[in-house]
Order: C-alpha cells, then sequence, then structure tokens
C-alpha cells in the first residue's frame, strides 16, 4: 500500500512537478511534458538555426562494415584489369610503389574506397592526377579496384609497438595535447574502420600527408578525426612518424 | 540507547523494549531520507537543476553528410533566440573542436552527440558532465562562473586510444564572446 | 563450500595483484605503459574477477552451507550443484582466455556498441546459469524443508539466503537479456548494429541490484554470525527480515540512477529511480541499529555500563569484533558517498570521475569483502577440520585490509572531485591542472599495496591452517532476543515480496525498455575490438 503511494507521489512529482520548472519541458502543454519525462523523443535543439556560411563536406563516404569484407574473385578480377591500365605506372606492378605514391597492396578494403571516393567527388584535392583518374571510375570500378589491392600481400606484417625505437607519439600519443596513439586506430594496439594501413609507405608521402592535415588543406577526415591529431604535432614529430612507418625493414617480433 | 539485560526481564519486555527502540529509530530513518528526497525536488524547482534528461534521436552514420552536426555547423554560436548553444561531437579519440569557447556568466547549452562509440565528458571540476551516445542527441544547460581554460577529458572508455582524449574549454568574458559572435560564426578555440 | 571458496580466493588474488598492477602504473611512480590495450586487458579481468566470478563463488557456497547448517539436513540436488559449480568454472575460463589475449578489452561493464569475442560474452553468461542452479537449489531445499515442518519460521539466516538468491534471479536477467539477445548476435556475427542506449538500460537493471547481491552474505553474516561470534544476542530477529525483504523489493529498480547522465532516458524516470534508491538505504540504516544493539548486549553481558562506555567493553581482541567495526565504518563512508551519487543534481559532479571507483572500492572491497573473509575464517574449521586459526595473524590480516582500504579509496575519491575521468591508462601529470592530482594516485598505490600483502596474509592463514584430530563443535548461528516471538507470516515467505520487485520493475522500467526497444534509428554500427 505505501509503496502504492510513494511510487504514485514520486511520479507525480518526476513527471509533472519537476519538469514544470523547465522552460523547454512544458513549453507545449501538460502532456508533451509528461512525454518528455517520459522520455519519449523529442526535438530540443532550434533546429532551424542561422547556416553556417560555406556547406563544405568533408567527405561524403558513410563507412559500413561490409565494405572492409573480402570481395569475391569476380570482382578481384575486375579489379586487376582496371589497375593494370590506370594504375600500376604510379603504384606498382603488384601495388608496391617505388616512387613517392602510396602502397596500395594489402590496404583494407574500405580505405580504398573512400579515398578513390573522395579524390571523385572532388573532396579530397591533394592530387590532380588521382582526381582525374577517378572520375571516370564507376562505384563498380572503384570496389573491384579496393577487391583486388586488398587481396594483396602486405609489403609487412603487423606491426608492434613493444620493440625497440617507437616513437612516442606511435606508442603513447600525447594526452594533453589530444594526440592519440597512432596504433591506437593504424593497427599495432587496435584498428578502426576505415583507417589506413601505414607500414612500409613512402616517408615523404606520409610526411606530405600529415602535413596537409595540419594545415587543414587535407579534410577528407569525416569531422577532423585526423586534423585533430596533426594539428599540434611538430615538425620534427611528423618526420620521425614517417620515417618509423616508412622504415625498410621488419624489426624483430610480431604483434 | 536503552539497557538491556535479557537475564533478567521477561522476553515479552524485552521484546516491547526493543519493538519501541526500533520505532524511534525507523522514524528518524524516515525524516533522513525525506530530507534528501525534499532537497532534490527544491533544487530541482527553484534552480531548474537536474542531468541531462531530454531525449532526442538521430543517425549516427549520417553526422557528418547533413544536419545540426556537420563539421562547419560544430562550435559555440548565438542562436535566432539569443540562446547560446555550444554544438559538438565525440569520436575516436577527439572531441570535434578540439577547443571549445564560452562566455562566463551567461547560460550555455551544449548539444552533442557520438560518431561511434560511447564518450562523456566533463570540464574541468564544472557539474558540466554528459554521456555522449552514438545514435542520441545529449542537451543540457549550464552557466560557468570563472573565465580562464579547462581540461575537458572523455571520462568513458572508448576505446585503447580513451586516454588521450583530452579537449579544452575557454570561458572568456560575455562582452568579448557577443562580440566575436556576433557575425552568426560558429566559434571555437582551435589554432589552425 | 570449500571448492566455491576456493576457487573464489584464487581469483581474487590473481586479480587484486592485477588491481595493484593498474594503479600503479598510471600512477606517477611508473612511465606510461607501451600499450595501453594492457591496462584496459587488466581492467577487463580485473573488474569480470571481481565482480562476476568472486562474489557469485562466494554467495553460493555460503548459500549451500547455510542451508545445511540453518536447516540441519543434509542438501538436496548435491550433484546439481557440483554441476552448477563446474559451469561457474568453465565459464570463467571461457571469459578470461580471450581476455588475456586481448581480443575482448570491453571492460566488465560491456561497452557496446564495442564488441569483443563472443566468448568472453558466453563465458559470463556460462557462469550465471551454473548461478541459476544455485538459485533454484536454495528455493526447492527451502520448500521441502518448509513441507517438512509445516508452519515453523525459516531460520534468519536461510531466509536471508533465499531472499539474495531470489534477487540475484531477477536482476540477473537484465544483463542476460542484453548480452543475449543485443550483444551476442553481433559478437557471432549475424548482426552489424546494435542500440547501444537500450543495452546500457539492460545492464543498469543489473548493475546496482548486483551490488546488493554483493551485500547479502556480508549481512547474512552480519545478522547471524556477528552477535553469536562477539559473545552477544542478536537484537532482534524481525528487524534481520525486514531489512532482507526490503533489500528484495527495492534494490533492482533503482538501476536508472548509473544513467543520470545519459540522453537516453528521460527526466521523470530519473527523478523516480533516485528516490527509490533513497528507499534501498533503509535497509542498511536498520541493519546498523540492528547489529549494533546486538553489540551492546555482548558489550553489558561483559560488564559494560554507561551511555557509551560500554564500547569499551566489547571483546576487541576477537577477530569478528574488528571485522565488524571495520565494515561498519566503511560502509558508513561508503555509503554517504552513495547518498550523493544517488542524488539526482548532485550526481552530475562525480559522474565518472574517480570518485565513483574510490567508491565502490571502498564500499565493496571494503565494507563488504571484509565480512567475505570473516565468513572463510569462521566456516574453515567446518570445512577443513582444522584447527582454530591464530587468532594475531588474523587481527593484524583485518588491520591491514582495514587501513590499506582507507589509505587506497580516500584520497581516490578526492581526485574524483578534483575532476579526474576514470578509465584511463595513463595521465599527463606535468600539465598544472593534472599536477595537483599526482599525489593522490601514489598515495593509493601505497594503499593497495597493503590489501596485496593483507589479501596474501588471507590465504596463508587458510593454506596453513593445521589439521586437528577433534571434531568441530556444531555451527551455531546467533540466537535472537524475540526467539520465542512468533514471526508474521509476511516475514516467513516470499510471495508478496517477490511479487513488489517485480510489480516495481515494471513500473520502473517497462516504458523506457519498450520505448527504446521500438525506435529504430537508435541501432548504430557494431565497433570489433581486439585487432582487426
Amino acid at each position: 500500500m505505501s509503496l502504492c503511494a510513494l511510487a504514485a507521489v514520486s511520479i507525480l512529482v518526476g513527471f509533472i512537478w519537476l519538469p514544470s520548472a523547465q522552460g523547454d519541458f512544458s513549453a507545449q502543454g501538460l502532456w508533451a511534458s509528461i512525454c518528455r519525462a517520459a522520455g519519449v523523443p523529442a526535438e530540443w535543439g532550434e533546429t532551424t538555426s542561422t547556416a553556417p556560411k560555406s556547406d563544405l563536406r568533408s567527405t561524403r563516404v558513410v563507412l559500413e562494415r561490409a565494405m572492409g569484407r573480402q570481395g569475391s574473385n569476380d570482382a578481384v578480377g575486375r579489379g586487376a584489369t582496371i589497375a593494370l591500365q590506370q594504375c600500376t605506372m604510379c603504384h606498382g606492378a603488384q601495388g608496391v610503389s617505388s616512387a613517392d605514391t602510396p602502397n596500395l597492396a594489402g590496404q583494407y578494403r574500405e580505405v580504398i574506397i573512400k579515398q578513390l571516393i573522395d579524390y571523385k567527388s572532388g573532396d579530397r584535392r591533394s592530387s590532380s592526377v588521382m582526381q582525374a583518374l577517378a572520375t571516370n571510375l564507376s562505384d563498380r570500378n572503384i570496389e573491384d579496384l579496393a577487391a583486388y589491392y586488398a587481396s594483396l600481400a602486405k609489403t609487412r606484417n603487423t606491426p608492434t609497438v613493444n620493440i625497440g625505437n617507437v616513437p612516442a607519439l606511435v606508442r603513447v600519443g600525447d594526452p594533453i595535447r589530444n594526440i592519440a596513439p597512432c596504433a591506437s586506430c593504424h593497427g599495432g594496439i587496435d584498428h578502426k574502420l576505415g583507417t589506413p594501413w601505414l607500414e612500409g609507405m613512402a616517408q615523404k608521402y606520409l610526411q606530405d600527408q600529415l602535413h596537409a592535415f595540419a594545415s587543414g588543406a587535407r579534410r577528407n577526415d569525416s569531422h577532423a578525426q585526423m586534423r585533430n591529431m596533426a594539428r599540434q604535432m611538430t615538425s620534427a614529430e611528423i618526420a620521425e612518424i614517417s620515417d618509423f612507418y616508412a622504415r625498410p625493414e621488419q624489426e624483430s617480433g610480431g604483434s | 540507547m536503552n539497557s538491556v539485560s535479557p537475564a533478567h526481564d521477561s522476553a515479552a519486555h524485552s521484546h516491547g523494549v526493543a519493538l519501541a527502540a526500533e520505532r524511534r529509530w525507523s522514524v528518524i530513518v524516515a525524516v533522513i531520507i525525506t530530507l534528501l528526497v525534499l532537497m532534490m525536488i527544491f533544487t530541482g524547482l527553484h534552480w531548474g537543476a537536474m542531468p541531462p534528461s531530454r531525449v532526442e534521436t538521430i543517425n549516427s552514420r549520417t553526422l557528418h553528410l547533413s544536419g545540426e552536426f556537420v563539421e562547419n555547423n560544430l562550435g559555440t554560436s548565438i542562436g535566432a533566440d539569443g540562446k547560446v548553444v555550444a554544438r559538438l561531437i565525440a569520436q575516436q579519440y577527439s572531441f570535434e573542436p578540439q577547443c571549445i569557447v564560452v562566455p562566463a556568466e551567461m547560460p550555455v547549452t551544449f548539444r552533442g552527440t557520438s560518431t561511434d562509440a560511447v564518450h562523456g565528458f566533463v570540464v574541468g571540476t564544472t557539474n558540466a558532465n554528459v554521456m555522449l551516445i552514438p545514435g542520441f542527441v545529449a542537451t543540457f544547460t549550464t552557466t560557468f562562473k570563472k573565465t580562464g581554460e579547462q581540461l575537458m577529458p572523455c571520462h568513458e572508455y572508448c576505446g585503447t586510444g580513451h586516454e588521450a582524449m583530452w579537449a579544452r574549454v575557454q570561458v572568456i568574458p560575455p562582452g568579448e564572446f557577443m562580440a566575436r559572435a556576433n557575425g552568426g560564426q560558429r566559434l571555437n578555440c582551435v589554432s589552425r | 563450500m570449500l571448492a566455491h571458496f576456493s576457487v573464489a580466493f584464487a581469483a581474487f588474488v590473481l586479480a587484486i595483484i592485477l588491481g595493484e598492477w593498474q594503479m600503479f602504473v598510471r600512477s606517477p611512480l611508473h612511465a606510461w605503459v607501451n600499450n595501453p590495450e594492457h591496462y584496459y586487458r587488466s581492467v577487463t579481468m580485473h573488474g569480470t574477477a571481481m565482480a562476476y566470478v568472486l562474489p557469485t563463488l562466494i554467495a553460493m557456497g555460503f548459500g549451500y552451507a547455510i542451508t545445511e547448517l540453518a536447516l540441519k539436513r543434509p542438501l538436496i540436488g548435491v550433484r546439481w550443484a557440483w554441476g552448477g559449480f563446474w559451469l561457474v568454472i568453465a565459464g570463467t575460463l571461457m571469459a578470461s582466455t580471450p581476455v588475456a589475449l586481448g581480443k575482448a578489452s570491453v571492460l566488465y561493464t560491456f561497452y557496446p556498441p564495442m564488441i569483443g569475442s563472443p566468448f568472453f560474452y558466453l563465458g559470463v553468461v556460462l557462469v550465471v546459469v551454473g548461478s541459476w542452479i544455485w538459485v533454484a537449489l536454495m528455493s526447492i531445499n527451502l520448500r521441502a524443508w518448509r513441507t517438512e515442518n509445516p508452519g515453523q519460521t525459516v531460520p534468519l539466516a536461510m531466509f536471508g539466503n533465499v531472499a539474495g538468491a531470489y534477487l540475484w534471479a531477477w536482476t540477473s536477467i537484465g544483463a542476460a537479456i542484453e548480452i543475449l539477445f543485443l550483444i551476442l548476435p553481433v559478437a557471432l556475427g549475424f548482426k552489424d548494429t546494435i542500440d547501444a542506449g537500450l543495452s546500457r538500460v539492460f545492464f543498469s537493471w543489473t548493475l546496482h541490484a548486483i551490488v546488493y547481491f554483493w551485500l547479502m552474505p556480508t549481512y547474512i553474516a552480519f545478522y547471524t554470525i556477528v552477535p553469536r561470534a562477539v559473545g552477544g544476542r542478536l537484537y532482534s530477529d524481525t528487524m534481520g527480515r525486514v531489512a532482507f525483504v526490503l533489500f528484495l523489493v527495492f534494490s533492482m529498480p533503482i538501476g536508472i540512477h548509473h544513467l543520470f547522465a545519459d540522453p537516453q532516458v528521460g527526466a521523470g524516470f530519473k527523478f523516480v529511480h533516485a528516490v527509490f534508491t533513497a528507499m534501498v538505504s533503509v535497509p542498511t540504516l536498520l541493519t546498523v541499529f540492528t547489529i549494533v544493539a546486538s553489540l551492546e548486549i555482548a558489550a553489558r553481558l561483559r560488564g559494560g555500563k554507561g551511555l557509551v562506555g560500554w564500547v569499551k567493553a566489547l571483546p576487541w581482541d576477537r577477530p569478528m569484533m574488528l571485522a565488524v567495526t571495520f565494515s561498519f565504518i566503511m560502509l558508513g563512508l561508503g555509503g554517504a558517498g552513495g547518498i550523493i551519487n544517488m542524488s539526482y543534481q548532485l550526481n552530475e559532479t562525480v559522474h565518472n570521475t574517480q570518485w565513483v571507483t574510490g567508491h565502490f572500492h571502498l564500499i565493496f572491497g571494503g565494507a563488504i569483502v571484509i565480512m567475505y573473509l570473516m565468513i572463510a575464517y569462521e566456516l574453515w574449521p567446518q570445512l577443513t577440520n582444522c584447527a582454530p586459526l591464530p587468532r594475531r595473524l588474523i587481527n593484524t590480516q583485518l588491520w591491514l585490509w582495514f587501513i590499506g582500504m582507507l589509505v587506497l579509496s580516500l584520497p581516490w575519491h578526492w581526485v574524483g572531485l578534483l575532476g579526474m575521468p576514470r578509465r584511463m591508462a595513463y595521465f599527463d601529470y606535468t600539465h598544472p591542472d593534472l599536477h595537483a592530482q599526482a599525489w593522490t594516485v601514489t598515495v593509493s598505490t601505497f594503499g593497495g599495496l597493503l590489501l596485496v600483502i593483507s589479501a596474501l596474509l588471507f590465504v596463508f592463514i587458510l593454506v596453513r591452517a593445521r589439521k586437528s584430530t577433534a571434531r568441530p563443535d556444531p555451527f551455531a548461528f546467533s540466537v535472537s532476543l524475540d526467539a520465542g516471538v512468533k514471526t508474521p507470516v509476511a516475514l516467513n515467505g516470499f510471495g508478496i515480496w517477490v511479487g513488489m520487485m517485480i510489480a516495481l520493475t515494471v513500473v520502473n522500467y517497462g516504458f523506457p525498455i519498450a520505448q527504446l526497444a521500438v525506435l529504430k534509428d537508435t541501432n548504430v554500427p557494431a565497433i570489433p575490438v581486439g585487432g582487426r
């Protein structure tokens, strides 16, 4: 009996009396106020706010786990054909480039898909050559290429953070500067969907990309997730990280 | 307390004494509990203080494509109704904007959500403290009393980079804030 | 029971060493760990062992012992009991393996949308199923005794025991639903999305009430062992029953106070849960009164006089006296902290700071676990036929535990008020704002070291217990003052209380769960952890 009374009183207080003290709860009447107090979803923000000046998107790709899954053999075959015609002269016959272009062999499938789409849509502007080439690729071409390159063998095994001279930013990051350890997204500690495999990439390419993120020139990382990391890095640190990932030999130990 | 010596009194008498003492204690307990609850009600009514409880859903996958939480709409601004709103998102492993600027002595409404895992933040030692859950928008209003810079860590485990997820909040004098926010821009204190 | 306790305490020692390592590496005394995932792995293992393995085995083992000792008959279903035990062992091993391999660093609170190896979750499920076998056996045994003893009062120890069992059965359903229906489909690869908000609501169903499940063995010991062990009588058997049934009703439907800062639950429900959380402090306050009164009886029987002077006459050289005093002190401090957490508005200052971690280490690791240790000491002669345990050594061990827990947890509360966030693998103490926090972590590390020493001493005492030739005296529970008084029917059975518990759950949780379950757009992509 007293339990019912207690429940009833607390419900009255919680659902009617207290919300009445909050302007935005009670603005639309008692029933709406009760519903909102119960947790029925409503709109609480002023959604028609004065719009921002430019509608610049960072990327239009929505990453899905399915994008990371292995492609079919047909897709790999078709991708190989396209690669032979358009990619191998810069990115190497087996996806391992001898120039400063990134290695594509073994790169995660969703990474290749996203970067190609970003080049195609103009969200990534770091290479006019890539923008031109990507414009002519259909969505299916892009998926096939990604399937092909993902199926090639990586140049390097899983990195490890427990060996030798791993730079601090790669191992432990710098919390107060909001720099997470590179290895917590790029592999070695854990991997985040859409994050590229970096081991064995050309030093100059890595360095240029980090500088581009730091200055904001490259902005196809949704919600500035890489720009927030690179912004407070010094040039020396960027060089050190790039040297580390580009290092020529696999040092001892696996993951 | 009463002295009880079961060796001498009859069982019924000692039981009666025990009951009386227990009743007294139960009354004391009830008073304490009621006081606590009344305090909660009072602060809820008088200061309008309550934890973030405005339920609102949102699609976490497309936050960067369109809607309130696109990158260019994040930051602190003054709405059409004159209210100060600070919008942010949390992701593995940073808040965007990485440095949030707010005015002192004015109510600031925070609206935030997450793009991936469950995050949360607390601003320094203030009571600006909320969970950011993907799929939901968190809204709460608070007022910062002192100017200065405070740290804003992520306080909910969100993965192996959680320990490096620290943003900052700069509380600036209200006059300075109003001057900067005049043109409708979204302010932040990130150095570019 | 011996098996249950042995495994429980083995896990306890391993977990406590991990806990101290964690404290050490994030203190200023040590450089940052190279791989933060190792820290989170340790936190997952420490939490899982201390929250799921240790207390469950203690409750089960103690429960079986009470069934035999209080009802004075052999346990019905011994084979099933062993089955339950082995399920718990299997589950523990199954869950620990992926954690140790770094495939399930999701902490003991599971953290969807992050998802670890399915074996971690399956292991936890097995542990819970093993404990459900225990629940069933408690119920069956009580029913059998009642059939043979119609109209008789259920012994208090058994009453509390079964109350705890029913509480656990209902409480564990929340996390079970979360694991079976939300998490495992994703972990096994059948689904790619999960509703993080709904998962958290289901987990909150279990998360608070589980601490009352942990607390039951301790409170049973307060009522039925402590008064006898200090040479007194229990002040009131009735009050004990009232406390147990109040726990049964109020423990579970209050979990949303863990979600005060969450955006998926409305203000009305948060307030209602806050009010009912205030109610759950009532049985504790009643217990404190009753047990202190029982102690007073013991003191006066020994000649104690005066309004407060009787305290001096208590048997301070007995381990149980030390233990219950330490427990009550930690209960008082931890309980006060709990009241702050429960309060609708004050929670905002402490949510997810280290205050929370300090709080539950003090109240669970301190007040509750110290009585687990005493239960083990009290029952050890019965279980192993050993000679009386070395009193001075036990007292030393208890002092170490008490001092260690205070040194560990009080600075921890303070640093939470300074704003230090939870569950971070390391901190940059060179920043001026964090510099002021550094000393607290150093001090806590030394407190933790005392706890490790105390834990090792505890195991040492039990392992070195010498066999004795004489049979131990039959185990006796406390006698209460109102032993002759007829117990009200309501306090001799559970039907009405379980009914209230379920009804309150429907009122307090029904709408939030139903509502979140029907929302479609809150299903978010899962995030697998542990490498690609």
